[in-house]
């Protein structure tokens, strides 16, 4: 049984957002609203110094797919709705949860509200009981007053919220969330199913994305972990876990991790 | 699907018992340690741990489990209450007090038959003593030599809690029979017309029960909030009954506390499994609010509340039950 992992080569990533869009569009995630981003795929920018002397970062982020997940120890149902799949994957089911959102309190890499806690992401978010999910597919304001149409006239001409849904099936998720759920990255397993690549992956123009079987030595995955000194993160805060941490042991390792500092005259 | 059913009604293989795990308060919450139907079965037939499911060849069909789980994760399949309630209505216009049999001794004298009394909790009890006209019997005369034998004890139990608890004139109106001396039947006697009219109304019954039935099969999903039966036959028993109902609402219905702990992260609205629990818009902040017509006071909310701030107690004290507060 292949244990799937992510190595993500920051010398390689350029900050794009490909990866950010792809995962949108593929998993028919809605825009950030009231703390929650459901961006299953985000970034951690950081802007650090001062003019001259500055340094930016971007660093992709996911889900982990933790192999000792706080998340799935979390989830109160039973069978649980946040659970492991045989293949590492940590997939959440649609049909048990009763959205409690005990794993987004759990998780290292969520914050039950991002702007409040000023959190860069959040893997998991929430939609709200009171709320349908695709508000702005819903409204039927015109986006710019008496010029455009408006999200729900495209809805309708498109026969589909959100417009651009990718219709994919799975034994546990829908392609779109439904309101008092909770939502993450599901590491594409209904395309890795099928022997595709996570869209995020397939969609990197760098190169920076490596997916594969970290019990298989010869997987690219495996490779790149050997080659190169791999980190991984701790929190959702940036902060990385320290040599001999193991934390909730994520599946997700970022390599060539790199310094840009202004060149002193 | 309709032929698997047609085959399962005609080798009776269907299971008396449809279990719905989303409902069971242990599958929703992994801390809950609810065991009634455990603790009520006597034959060990209730197993729970990855899943909830009845032995089918330890079961007795006794349908204490149905009557005892607070959440309604059991249901007696061929047993629409509903319609069992009007048709005994119905009886009263033959007969001045009709007889409740069950369906093992058909050969006993019964106006309407259902399956085994153990299904009738206190809450069935009110309803078909609040919205019978006469008085009903219910034969037990074969219970004493039945392997359910023992719900005849439970039911005694029950009608003597409701006596206890409520002014509802219970002992008059639901009558235990289990000599057969003491049975009280009267033959409902059919003119022609009436003769046709009997075997057509029984007739649309049969057909639409054996249609219906199908609801019960489909998987529900965890999220789905509902009530079980027991909460909606008082609900009604309560908007049926005019003038003081205080007895009823006190001692069969819960009021939900909410301390200032709560940090409003309505987690408890996903816990609950029936939907009593919502949000409400007050002013331009929002609250939780509570409905106790919705609550089972199955505890869920206030077990699994992470900021202590849920407490649940027995009997409401407010002014509408039907209203979110």
């Amino acid at each position: 049984m292949p244990k799937y992992g992510m190595v993500i080569d920051l010398q390689k990533c350029v900050g794009c957002g490909a990866c950010a869009l792809a995962c949108k569009t593929e998993n028919n995630t809605q825009d950030r609203a009231k703390g929650q981003t459901f961006n299953w795929a985000d970034f951690i920018y950081k802007a650090e110094g001062k003019f001259p002397n500055v340094k930016f970062t971007a660093m992709p982020v996911l889900c982990n797919h933790c192999t000792d997940a706080a998340c799935v120890k979390a989830c109160p149902v039973t069978p649980k709705a946040m659970h492991k799949h045989e293949n590492g994957m940590t997939i959440h089911n649609m049909e048990r949860c009763i959205g409690c959102r005990q794993c987004q309190r759990a998780c290292p890499y969520s914050s039950e509200d991002v702007d409040k806690s000023k959190a860069a992401y959040s893997v998991i978010s929430f939609n709200d009981f009171s709320d349908e999910v695709h508000p702005f597919y819903r409204d039927k304001k015109e986006v710019v007053a008496g010029c455009t149409a408006s999200g729900a006239e495209i809805a309708q001409k498109a026969g589909d919220i959100p417009p651009h849904r990718t219709l994919y099936k799975h034994s546990d998720y829908a392609s779109v969330r439904v309101a008092g759920k909770v939502e993450k990255c599901m590491f594409c397993e209904h395309r890795v199913l099928n022997g595709e690549q996570p869209y995020c992956v397939a969609s990197c123009p760098a190169g920076a994305r490596i997916f594969g079987d970290l019990n298989d030595p010869n997987s690219e995955v495996s490779k790149a972990l050997k080659a190169h000194k791999a980190v991984q993160l701790a929190n959702n805060k940036g902060e990385l876990l320290k040599p001999g941490e193991k934390g909730t042991q994520p599946n997700v390792y970022y390599i060539r991790g790199f310094k840009v500092t202004a060149k002193k005259a | 699907m309709l032929q698997g059913k047609i085959i399962n009604t005609m080798s009776n293989t269907a299971d008396a018992i449809a279990v719905d795990q989303s409902r069971c308060l242990r599958m929703r919450f992994n801390k809950s340690t609810c065991s009634e139907c455990i603790k009520h079965c006597r034959f060990d037939a209730v197993r729970i741990d990855e899943c909830i499911d009845i032995k089918r060849d330890a079961c007795s069909e006794c349908m204490l489990c149905v009557s005892v789980c607070p959440s309604g994760c059991f249901d007696a399949k061929a047993t629409d209450f509903y319609s069992l309630i009007s048709r005994l209505k119905k009886a009263v216009n033959s007969v001045s007090s009709p007889v409740l049999g069950c369906n093992e001794r058909v050969d006993l004298k019964a106006h309407e038959r259902t399956v085994c009394f153990g299904f009738l909790s206190e809450d069935h009890i009110i309803a078909l003593s609040v919205f019978m006209e006469g008085r009903l019997q219910i034969n037990l005369t074969g219970c004493a030599d039945c392997r359910n034998g023992f719900i005849v004890d439970t039911l005694k139990k029950r009608i003597g809690n409701i006596a206890k608890n409520t002014s509802l004139n219970v002992f008059e109106k639901i009558c235990l029979v289990e000599d057969g001396s003491e049975l009280y039947y009267q033959d409902i006697s059919y003119d022609r017309r009436g003769f046709f009219k009997a075997i057509k109304n029984l007739t649309f019954l049969h057909a639409s029960e054996f249609f219906e039935n199908d609801e019960v099969m489909a998987p529900q999903s965890y999220s789905a909030k509902k009530i079980p039966i027991k909460r909606d036959l008082l609900n009604r028993v309560i908007s049926y009954k005019k003038g003081d109902n205080t007895a009823l609402l006190e001692n069969y219905y819960y009021t939900v506390d909410i301390n200032e702990d709560c940090n409003n992260c309505f987690a408890c609205i996903g816990m609950c499994p029936t939907g009593a629990l919502k949000i409400e818009t007050a002013g331009d902040g929002r609250e939780l609010s509570f409905n106790t017509s919705l609550c089972i006071g199955c505890g869920l909310c206030e077990g699994f509340c992470i900021n202590n701030a849920i407490s649940i107690e027995k009997g409401f004290r407010g002014h509408n039950p039907f209203e979110f507060a």
